[in-house]
């Protein structure tokens, strides 16, 4: 049999292509878009879906659950409602609507290509060279040029050695989406936001969760003070959560599996569960680039970067879950549109400091900056403000009085370190704080914001004002503390 | 009765002085010899004393203004004493004393009837911004504006111009570092002046910046640099070189040095440097060549009474030349010591007057450069500039045997209306001799 040698494509004018990006995620289209405004010729090589695990398994779909959940959980709690005692969610009505939502948001993807005239191709893409990749399609490989590459390959379901996932008892995180039937209980390996927002989901749908972290705490990037409280919340709304504790294996018992565990003290329990789900820390996409051939440098299992998403090698761009710096779709796309203003002639530099974290947990959770401990650990000069959510007008009418917006910000220069938000709507809050640290804004400024009244953005402002020991609707303070407070 | 506190002539080619800083203000008892004010001319400042015990009747020119020298800058008045009027009139921006003036004594703030006062960097910041200046609260001495009026007047609302383009941490940084917005370009969305900005103009990131910032741009000349260009660009056009130059063998002269250099660490906690040689040597070489030591006044051809040997300095952004005084006189370890000092304060720009205008003979060193040799232009009104550049090995014949030694090369630029070129041969000659022969050179003192 002869192989016949791969055919170069080169776009329809003939000329290399100015970008290419692989992967169609929230880094690499947003990447694409950007590139395409600014005048270059783009090509996408996606092997999957549009809008990558953001839009297909990640961010979108989760939400269509917890939307779809959240009600649910209101009138339960609720006093007011009568008859709902007979109220339940249809899963399968439920993961019929997120689909549709899904392939709504694809479509749009794809319209928006088409409007910047991107050029897709579906299919796995691989480097021949630093300015060529292949891409196989149906066993074909078709090779393209071009002057700069993206890669914005994102990353994959978390796994664990000692379970293997087989998508039946033993899920990935995108194998919970399409579930067929709403467990009786569910083992989540995995504290980080992945697993702590499956948690709050499930649990709102009546199954009883287990949460098994193996670090100290549950979502361990984010605020001390904002851990505790959530896992309080967590823990009173029904789920257990056990910290410290490593999963050792697993064997299916019946109908349920059957985990055995051990904590940090050495000793060591089983839980048993209808489903088991992996959320541990997802996995770089990079098997099959053939990076080496281009001789690209890692940062572990993941590309190495700088500041302009510049990898080693010469016009070729890392962006997303594939650098694993912030692992997040706002990080992505924010890295997608630096990599290509970069490639077009701009000269960017990303700043991790203002760009926020998000959970979508019930409550949710939202930050940007430093948490206090990295500012006592930096001896910085700086005081912390706080509001409770229980104190907001807004909050208590809606039902939603859990939560705090803690300010932490410089003493003398009145520079604002960094915001933590626990409470409904923090992902939602946590956006004016990352514009007033993006405009260099003091702490004054965000305290000093006329806010419509009854809002939840007005916690911000009362936080901002308690650290001037000023906070209109908390009870007086005796004397200004500094440093922690 | 009043005494006039008066900016004295600091040379020749001072013609102005900056006041940096009033150290009393007017009502202030002041002692006879008390410090009075600070001044600055091409980057040296000085302090004025108070010629008079009493008290400071008035000051006539606000700080940052530019004053000719020989003006009156205050009057020391004894106690009960009136200021008379006609020194009120003598303030900078003053109007002519025939026309009816605004009363002198305009206080604090209040705003003037009569033309607005405002020192010259106001005057260019206002009429930049387009600011109408009798809009602008002064906080001057004698209701003149300042800068910072004019800057305050900007970032006002009431000016009801566009708040200026700067973030509030940016704002609280420049106060807090004391740097001046204007200027400073803003990197921020439309040109908004953000933290970084204000951090990179008050620190070194300047340097490099400001080198890649340059291409393109139009650079107005520092004061410092408006003084090298005119008195280069004089000493050029009007004195005629002529250029000679010599080898030196370095090899007697670094032997000295390095016999007596523990020695001086631990007498004079210096370490001497090729520099004080050539310093002292020069100054002993015109001790037999005073026309070396000598400027051009018309006719007539002025020899200096003194032999003060400058050594010129290389700043971030000029060139300056202190002098040592009386080199002929002085034994190579006080040379060193003064030579560490004025290079020290130099660099910090802390040099007096008279340190810098005292010079009557000029050493300049490129040796630590890969220099071999190089012309200067004569430091006007001087008649002699010495150059030295690197020491090298240089191969050369001895007994039919190839041996290396180490040489410098020497050059001296002279003034061919005073020196003509076998004086200037014969001065580098003697210079030569004493360099090469050093233990020799220094026991004819």
């Amino acid at each position: 049999m002869t192989i016949s040698p791969p055919k170069t494509s080169t776009g329809s004018t003939g000329s290399p292509y100015d970008i290419a990006v692989i992967g169609a995620g929230p880094g690499g289209y947003v990447a694409a878009i950007r590139a395409a405004q600014m005048g270059a010729r783009v090509l996408v090589i996606e092997r999957d879906e549009l809008g990558g695990t953001c839009l297909n398994w990640g961010c979108i779909p989760t939400k269509v659950f917890l939307s779809d959940v959240k009600p649910l959980r209101r009138i339960k709690i609720s006093s007011v409602y009568e008859g709902k005692e007979g109220l339940s969610l249809n899963l399968k009505k439920m993961v019929n609507r997120k689909n549709e939502v899904v392939s709504t948001m694809a479509d749009g993807i794809a319209t928006l290509f088409k409007s910047n005239h991107i050029h897709c191709v579906r299919g796995g893409a691989s480097f021949l060279g630093s300015k060529t990749i292949g891409v196989v399609q149906d066993g074909k490989q078709e090779t393209y040029a071009a002057n700069s590459i993206i890669i914005a390959t994102g990353s994959t379901a978390g796994t664990i050695p000692p379970l293997s996932i087989d998508g039946k008892k033993v899920l990935s995180t995108n194998d919970i989406l399409n579930i067929p039937k709403i467990p009786r209980d569910l083992v989540i390996v995995g504290g980080g936001a992945i697993g702590i927002q499956f948690a709050t989901i499930f649990k709102a749908l009546g199954t009883k969760v287990t949460v098994v972290e193996m670090l100290p705490h549950i979502l361990a990037t984010e605020d001390d003070e904002v851990i505790r409280r959530l896992q309080r919340v967590l823990e009173g709304d029904g789920i257990t959560i056990l910290t410290a504790t490593e999963v050792l294996g697993g064997r299916p018992k019946g109908n349920k599996v059957e985990i055995e565990f051990q904590e940090k003290s050495g000793e060591k329990g089983e839980l048993r569960a209808e489903k088991v789900l992996i959320a541990t820390e997802r996995t770089p996409c990079t098997e099959g680039l053939d990076l080496e051939i281009i001789g690209c440098g890692m940062d572990g299992p993941f590309i190495g970067v700088n500041a302009k998403m510049e990898t080693n090698v010469d016009g070729v761009y890392a962006v997303g879950d594939v650098i694993g710096k912030m692992m997040f779709a706002h990080a992505a796309s924010a890295e997608g549109v630096i990599a290509a203003e970069n490639i077009m002639g701009k000269s960017r530099d990303i700043d991790y400091r203002r760009v926020p974290t998000c959970a979508y947990t019930l409550p949710e959770i939202a930050s940007v900056g430093m948490r206090e401990r990295e500012a006592r650990e930096n001896r910085l000069d700086f005081r912390v403000g706080r509001f409770p959510y229980r104190a907001s007008g807004k909050a208590v009418a809606m039902g939603e009085p859990e939560g705090f917006v803690k300010v932490i910000a410089g003493t003398e220069s009145g520079e604002i370190l960094g915001v933590h938000i626990l409470g409904e709507n923090a992902t939602d809050l946590i956006g004016e704080c990352v514009l007033a640290m993006n405009l260099e804004a003091a702490i004054e400024d965000l305290a000093e914001v006329v806010k419509a009244h009854p809002t939840f953005s007005e916690t911000i402002a009362e936080a901002a004002l308690d650290w001037s020991r000023i906070s209109i609707h908390q009870p007086r303070k005796k004397i200004p503390r500094r440093g922690t407070s | 009765m009043a005494t006039e506190v008066i900016i004295p002539a600091l040379g020749v080619v001072v013609e102005t002085v900056k006041i940096l800083k009033w150290l009393k203000s007017e009502g202030d008892r002041v002692k006879e010899g008390e410090p009075l004010l600070e001044i600055e001319s091409e980057k040296v400042t000085t302090e004025i004393t108070s010629p008079a015990s009493g008290i400071v009747g008035c000051i006539l020119y606000p700080e940052g203004a530019e004053v000719p020298v020989t003006k009156v800058a205050a009057v020391i008045v004894t106690e009960g004493e009136v200021v008379p009027e006609s020194y009120r009139q003598q303030g900078e921006e003053a109007p002519p004393p025939s026309t009816p003036t605004a009363a002198p004594s305009v206080l604090l703030g209040e705003r003037a009837s009569g033309p607005v006062k405002a020192v010259p960097a106001a005057r260019k910041l206002a009429e930049k911004s387009a600011v109408d200046l009798s809009l602008v609260t002064p906080t001057g001495p004698h209701g003149t504006i300042m800068k910072k009026d004019v800057e305050a007047y900007l970032a006002s609302a009431v000016s009801g111009r566009r708040p200026q383009r700067i973030s509030t941490l940016a704002r609280k940084e420049a106060e807090k570092l004391g740097v001046s917005l204007e200027g400073i370009q803003g990197t921020g969305t439309r040109g908004r002046v953000m933290k970084a900005d204000i951090l990179e103009a008050a620190g070194e990131a300047k340097v490099i910046s400001k080198r890649e910032g340059l291409f393109g741009k139009v650079i107005p000349m520092d004061k410092m640099r408006q003084v090298i260009a005119r008195r280069m660009s004089e000493s050029a056009f009007t004195a005629p070189h002529i250029y000679l130059f010599t080898d030196l063998n370095m090899e007697k002269m670094l032997i000295v040095r390095g016999i007596i250099l523990e020695d001086f660490e631990r007498q004079f906690n210096v370490r001497p440097s090729v520099n004080d040689f050539l310093i002292k040597a020069v100054a002993l070489a015109i001790r037999e060549y005073p026309l070396l030591n000598a400027t051009v006044r018309g006719d007539e051809i002025h020899v200096h009474p003194e032999i003060n040997v400058g050594l010129a300095v290389a700043l971030d952004d000029g060139l300056i030349v202190p002098a040592i005084p009386r080199a002929d006189e002085l034994g190579l370890g006080t040379i060193a010591q003064m030579r560490v000092d004025l290079v020290d304060r130099a660099k910090k720009e802390k040099l007096k007057i008279e340190e810098v205008q005292r010079g009557t003979f000029t050493v300049s060193s490129l040796a630590n450069f890969d220099i071999t040799f190089f012309t200067a232009i004569l430091n006007p009104p001087q008649s002699g500039i010495l150059t030295v550049g690197k020491t090298q090995d240089q191969l050369y014949l001895e007994g039919g045997q190839v041996k290396t030694r180490k040489v410098a090369n020497c050059g001296l630029s002279v003034d061919h209306r005073i020196v003509d070129g076998a004086v200037g041969a014969a001065f580098l000659q003697s210079l030569k001799v004493k360099l090469e022969n050093p233990s020799y050179a220094f026991l004819q003192l």
